[in-house]
């Protein structure tokens, strides 16, 4: 029992807290009854759109279109026979009960949303995204024009106002456990997990489809609900009610609140619903002794859009930072760590040490016996794993330096580090004595370091005189441009003969080549290489190694990392040894062959 | 015959816009994974530029607006894109929906919500006859710098360094970078030219109907996005083909509904377009850089 409590305090304490903030409004006068049950009304709605938008990582923009459907199903239910025949007489003589309503309300927008899901969620999530907003669109001009059901722009009126702040409340109750249930099935398991790289979960044939469906259809019934008190609360409604601003006013509440938890979709919500009664009131012109606001309209819109962009821009996974309420966790939440912003401003004061270490590391750099790139006590971080932990390696000019290790050893981190595209947690990168570290990719090409990263990522739909001209971007002095390109051309001929010819059409071996041409075109000063011959054929591996063997030859600076331990060791230098994030040992190739340890683990040879 | 050959030009011109429209959401989407529902904003801002300035000439006024457009467009990715940079798409495309609607109210609370009228390029909008045809000048303006504007971005793309460097860009953001792309300049020139083409939108869609409203964004954007999925999401020639495709299937639809079924043509158009997915899920051109991406 105790175990199930602590299992499920979350909506536990979530209902608590509407709980409480319903009885505080509803002991208040008529107006603060009003921005109660709307708030109730939001909730359920913000709810029904976090069951699919939090679980699957797709964005609706036409959840509100459900709200629709079931506002215009309880409508129909619930006006009464007389109201029928005076102003709809071509509505069906039908009359339940506000609950059977309601029901019917949200099973009708659920069966609309299981049709419409056969072709959208085949889609892609951004793609399906943009679907959803069309629905949306769909829905208002058939509300629009369709009058014999929906009475058309003027809308439909005389339904009795059966929602009290008091069923609103039971309402949400409800919903707020079926989106805590649902959340705890395979279901949305599956879908959460399918959330970080859609791509991969395909390609593995996981079926998002029907997740997918799965979490729509419940979605749309809950919004369905949703729309059916909306419409039992004030009586009367037209189109309007059901488009783009209330689409915008859900979103912003779950983007405020955090989409990623069901506690993001409820205290954004009760966050957004203070935000804009505040407002509403200011916008009617309110006296506050000294300060008279004058009547301004839409002025709730754009605090709100505000609020909504101040979230995304500077604590991305919204107030709740994307976890869920427990009371285990609130007192962690209330900590300034978590309540700390995530993005441009932290990125901001994480890097104020780094710009004093570069000062001191300027300091530093007039010595004479600088190696070309030092990297000391470097420690990269990828979340809270540490991928390198406190390395150090010194590149002198004109010198080939191997990096060896298995799988996850570091290595391509520390070359995306030294490049520019990983922020390193602490430790230094310099080169001649002058720090890259916080600068970015693009200028670290012009201070003379170049990469080739793992996969060559050649521009496929390029030619290769493009991909080659690219190259050249980095190159300041554009008299040396066409001198350079003559220059690697004349050492990989194979491009000449493909000059003109999109680059997906060469073989993996000289997509290599290409790739290192094109690093040699920005005039490196030092050249990093991640893993040349992977994925190559044998034949291509030894093409690739003669052609570093050339560039050694003529001088070019390279820091080389490879998998292929023993055809590097040969080739380098010197070569370090990493393992798990840290170097274990480093030396020439005599050296290294000496040493028993590494000889077997790296180099297959036995001492 | 001479029916048909009418419904043509319709179409054109009308696909002619959307083109427009879904070129201007999917350069932005190529080079930085934003769909930008803000665009549809852009389109309004030259809309009120036409309202509120005045000028000797029609030149001098187009001109003002298409510059003011364009310096909008690129502030509005300095202030709100350029924090979320390389974070998520849907991320990204909820950051825009809120700078949209932003401005959508910042407008309504400004301006006032009533629609206000435009007359410019009025002159266009009469007709000349071809045979028994009979052609609204403003038809042919529209397709013709459409067409004008195609050219010159593909010869943009095609053949400059910057151009270059765009595609490199859009296909592989991380690995032009690393060659010494610069991301702010790529991203801006998307910016700007997004902005270009909003403003020129802007100036065929005021023409047509004469009036400018805060919402009038959502029209463009909603055309947009179903452009972009009937032609691909990630590819510029998907998108400007798919701003044909609706384009015809609109008047198509326009001619041959019945009359009470008439205000439905949007519904129609998308449902549709929503059939026609369930043959094609990717698209009519599928892209390989949305594989890789979404």
């Amino acid at each position: 029992m105790r175990g199930a409590l602590k299992r499920h305090s979350t909506p536990v304490v979530l209902i608590a807290l509407v709980t409480v903030v319903t009885m505080l409004g509803a002991l208040g006068s008529a107006v603060l009854q009003t921005t109660v049950v709307t708030m109730l009304i939001n909730l359920i709605l913000v709810v029904g759109l976090y069951v699919f938008v939090g679980n699957s990582g797709v964005f609706s923009f036409g959840q509100i279109g459900f709200m629709a459907i079931g506002a215009y199903t309880a409508a129909t239910l619930r006006i009464p026979e007389t109201t029928k025949n005076l102003l709809y007489p071509t509505m069906p003589d039908v009359e339940v009960p506000s609950i059977v309503a309601t029901l019917v309300a949200g099973g009708a927008a659920a069966l609309v949303a299981l049709v419409i899901a056969v072709p959208l969620m085949r889609l892609s999530g951004l793609v399906a995204s943009l679907g959803t907003f069309a629905f949306l669109n769909i829905v208002y001009i058939v509300a629009s024009n369709l009058d014999e059901v929906t009475g058309g722009s003027t809308g439909l009126g005389g339904v009795p106002a059966s929602t009290t702040p008091y069923t609103a409340l039971i309402w949400t109750i409800a919903v707020i456990l079926i989106a805590w249930w649902f959340q705890q099935t395979s279901i949305s398991l599956r879908l959460r997990g399918s959330r970080e790289d859609e791509a991969a979960a395909r390609a593995i044939g996981i079926g998002i489809t029907r997740e997918r469906t799965a979490a729509y259809v419940l979605s749309a019934f809950i919004t369905g609900i949703g729309g059916g008190l909306f419409a039992q609360f004030y009586g009367t409604f037209n189109p309007a009610a059901f488009f783009v601003a209330t689409t915008f006013a859900t979103v912003a509440m779950l983007v405020v609140g955090g989409v990623l938890s069901l506690s993001g979709a409820v205290v954004g919500t009760i966050f957004i619903s203070l935000l804009s009664e505040g407002l509403l009131r200011i916008e009617a012109g309110w006296d506050f002794g000294l300060f008279v606001f004058p009547e301004t309209r839409g002025l709730q819109q754009v605090a709100i859009a505000l609020a909504m962009l101040a979230v995304l821009l500077l604590r991305p996974r919204g107030l709740t930072d994307g976890e869920e309420i427990a009371p285990t966790r609130i007192r962690r939440l209330l900590r300034w760590r978590s309540l700390r912003p995530r993005t441009m401003a932290e990125r901001a004061i994480r890097r104020l040490p780094q710009l004093a270490r570069r000062d001191a590391a300027t300091e530093t750099g007039s010595r004479a016996d600088t190696p070309l790139l030092a990297v000391e006590n470097l420690t990269v971080h990828y979340g809270n794993v540490a991928a390198v932990q406190g390395i150090s390696l010194e590149v002198e000019e004109s010198e080939l330096v191997g990096l060896i290790g298995a799988n996850g050893a570091g290595k391509s981190t520390t070359l995306a580090t030294i490049a520019g595209f990983l922020a390193p947690a602490s430790g230094r990168v310099e080169l001649e004595g002058r720090s890259l570290v916080g600068d970015t990719p693009e200028r670290i090409v012009r201070r003379g370091v170049a990469l080739v990263p793992e996969g060559r990522h050649i521009f496929g739909t390029l030619s290769v005189a493009e991909n080659l001209q690219l190259g050249t971007t980095a190159i300041g002095d554009r008299g040396l441009i066409d001198e350079t390109v003559e220059d690697v051309l004349e050492r990989f001929p194979v491009l000449r003969r493909y000059y003109r010819s999109s680059a997906a059409k060469l073989s993996g071996g000289e997509q290599q080549q290409l790739a290192i041409a094109r690093a040699l075109l920005s005039r490196p000063r030092l050249l990093l290489l991640d893993e040349p011959s992977l994925g190559l054929a044998p034949l291509m591996v030894d093409v690739v190694f003669d052609t570093l063997a050339q560039l050694r030859d003529s001088g070019t600076t390279i820091l080389l990392v490879e998998q292929n331990a023993a055809a590097t060791v040969e080739l380098a230098d010197r070569t370090y040894v990493l393992r798990t994030g840290r170097i274990v040992t480093s030396g020439t190739r005599e050296e290294l062959l000496a040493s028993t340890d590494v000889a077997e683990a790296y180099l297959g040879v036995r001492a | 015959m001479t029916e048909v050959l009418q419904y043509v030009i319709d179409g054109a011109a009308l696909g002619s816009l959307y083109a427009l429209f879904a070129l201007g959401i999917g350069l932005i989407f190529g080079i930085m994974n934003l769909i930008n529902f803000a665009h549809g904003e852009l389109v309004m801002v030259g809309g009120y530029v036409l309202v509120f300035v005045s000028a000797p000439s029609t030149i001098v006024r187009v001109t003002l607006m298409i510059v003011i457009v364009i310096v909008f467009a690129l502030v509005m990715e300095r202030v709100a894109f350029r924090p979320v940079r390389g974070a998520r798409a849907d991320t990204l495309l909820v950051t825009s929906f809120a700078v949209s609607f932003l401005l959508q109210s910042l407008a309504i609370v400004l301006i006032g919500a009533l629609q206000k009228s435009v007359g410019i390029l009025s002159s266009l909008n009469e007709s000349f006859t071809v045979g028994e045809l009979s052609i609204r000048k403003l038809d042919v303006f529209t397709v013709a710098v459409t067409a004008g504007l195609l050219a010159a971005l593909v010869v943009f793309l095609g053949r400059t360094r910057l151009g270059v460097q765009m595609r490199a860009a859009a296909e592989d953001f991380r690995m032009a970078r690393a060659l010494g792309v610069r991301a702010n300049t790529v991203i801006a020139t998307a910016f700007a030219l997004s902005g270009l083409l909003a403003a020129v939108a802007a100036l065929i869609l005021v023409a047509q109907t004469g009036v400018v409203s805060p919402t009038m964004g959502l029209t463009v954007v909603l055309a947009a996005f179903i452009a972009t999925i009937v032609g691909g999401l990630g590819s510029l020639t998907g998108a400007v083909l798919g701003g044909y495709v609706l384009g015809a299937l609109t008047v198509a639809l326009q001619a041959t509904l019945p009359l009470g079924y008439r205000p439905y043509r949007d519904a129609f158009v998308f449902a549709i377009v929503v059939l026609v997915l369930i043959l094609r899920p990717q698209g009519l051109i599928s892209s390989r850089a949305v594989v890789e991406r979404v």
